[in-house]
């Protein structure tokens, strides 16, 4: 229950910074919520990953997007995709996320180049790998090395709150 | 666990399905996205308002301080002023930016002076890069329509593509789906200008397809929106041409422009409140 208010929580919170405060800078933008989902179905699991990247997809394309659901689609896979490696590797591991992040925003912006560019004409893929889809993945990377820390000092707090209240109940009976 | 397995994947497989629902329905059905939206809005809008106040403030204040720097060495190596009257001096020149800003579009609105417009302010952008969306404060209510088109700072800025009650979203002319009919103001000879994703960084926009057929169209030429666009009012100042080039055919021409407005900082915005069909009724009806 506590993980999911704070995550619901999160989620808002990067939302509302990206919409409200990066995109000011009229700069490449790192992928704030691309970077929570991927955080949560490594340190949740597949189930955790896919919600989160759902309603996370989905509020991106409810505000803006002239077609609903195809960022939610998009990031309920990648929440899937990083749910499958929650408890092969440590949680301390940054690189993984980071990784995952890496991969997974070069593959969101490519698909949505091609649905949304692409189709329309748009062909000189090398200028656009190179002006947006890259910087944008490596930003998203070196983003989450923070945003992931952050994320796991707060998920760590929540999970020692919650066993050191079964643990005096245990001691109790 | 393996029940646990085959949960995880039955879920996957109906998001995924509501999901390509979703993208189906809203592809085909443009009216269920605006329940859809304004449902949503009614959550986030007023967040984004109380965000962007937050945003706005600070923003003055950082310019603030940056002139309060400048100010306060010239007062120590002057007049060695106290500090209450350095405190008054930032915030008055907090206040002077803002008057800047709102005379620049007083001004503008004297230059149109047969539109009414409205004031708004721009409350979030469209997160990602890949589209040049906005958010305003002003909706329905406050007499904001689908199709009105927006100005700012010296000329056209885009066009109203959705409204909710409170807020209206807004697509820019330098968005990369955006398709404005247009003419050079001299010649009254017709093109069309997109917005480009690729060349936004060089703060220029593309046209095509100008039939220049007397050879007199040049760079510094101010192109305006045509009388034969559908949902732009004629007569708005689009931009300056800053690259002309002819096309393989011989019979077109295309180049950038360089947009009248001022996309890098977009804070406030005017919304004409005539859609291209009513102000043409009204047009005519005067003309009677």
């Amino acid at each position: 229950m506590r993980h999911t208010v704070t995550w619901a929580a999160a989620t808002f919170i990067a939302y509302l910074a990206e919409t409200c405060i990066l995109s000011r800078t009229g700069t490449v933008m790192p992928d704030l919520l691309l970077i929570l989902v991927v955080s949560c179905g490594f340190l949740h699991g597949k189930r955790a990953g896919m919600l989160e990247g759902f309603f996370a997809g989905l509020l991106l394309d409810l505000f803006f997007g002239e077609t609903i659901g195809l960022t939610a689609l998009l990031y309920l896979i990648l929440g899937y995709i990083s749910g499958r490696l929650c408890g092969i590797y440590f949680e301390q591991y940054v690189r993984v996320p980071v990784l995952v992040s890496f991969a997974g925003s070069l593959a969101v912006n490519f698909i949505i180049y091609f649905l949304g560019f692409f189709s329309r004409g748009r062909i000189r893929i090398p200028a656009y790998f190179l002006r947006l889809i890259l910087p944008k993945a490596a930003l998203t990377a070196l983003v989450c090395i923070i945003v992931y820390k952050l994320i796991y000092l707060v998920h760590h707090r929540l999970d020692e709150a919650v066993r050191s209240r079964k643990h005096t109940t245990w001691l109790k009976d | 666990m393996k029940d646990f397995f085959r949960k995880d994947r039955h879920l996957f497989i109906a998001l995924a399905l509501i999901a390509v629902g979703l993208i189906l329905t809203t592809a085909v059905y443009r009216p269920g996205l605006g329940i859809l939206n304004s449902a949503a809005s009614r959550l986030i809008v007023p967040l984004e308002n109380g965000i962007n106040l937050i945003g706005t403030y600070i923003t003055e204040k950082a310019d603030g301080f940056r002139d309060n720097a400048a100010l306060a060495e010239e007062v120590r190596r002057l007049t060695e002023e106290n500090e209450s009257l350095q405190a008054e001096r930032a915030e008055n020149a907090q206040k002077l930016l803002e008057l800047e800003r709102l005379t620049a579009l007083y001004e503008l609105d004297q230059e149109y002076p047969d539109y009414e417009m409205i004031g708004a302010r721009v409350i979030s952008k469209e997160p990602g890069n890949w589209y040049q969306r906005f958010k305003i404060n002003k909706g329905s209510e406050d007499g904001v329509a689908v199709d009105m088109n927006v100005m700012t700072g010296g000329g056209l800025c885009g066009i109203v593509y959705q409204v909710g009650p409170h807020w209206a979203a807004v697509r820019a002319i330098i968005d990369d789906e955006s398709n404005v009919s247009a003419m050079v103001a001299d010649t009254a000879d017709l093109c069309t200008v997109t917005g480009s994703l690729i060349d936004m960084d060089d703060g220029v926009i593309l046209f095509y397809g100008l039939r220049d057929a007397g050879g007199l169209t040049m760079i510094g030429d101010r192109i305006i929106t045509s009388g034969i666009s559908e949902k732009f009012l004629p007569g708005l100042t689009i931009g300056y041409i800053s690259e002309l080039t002819e096309d393989a055919n011989n019979l077109t021409k295309s180049g950038k422009l360089i947009p009248a407005a001022d996309f890098r900082s977009l804070r406030e915005v005017l919304v004409i409140t005539a859609v291209k069909e009513s102000a043409e009724e009204e047009a005519a009806e005067e003309g009677q």
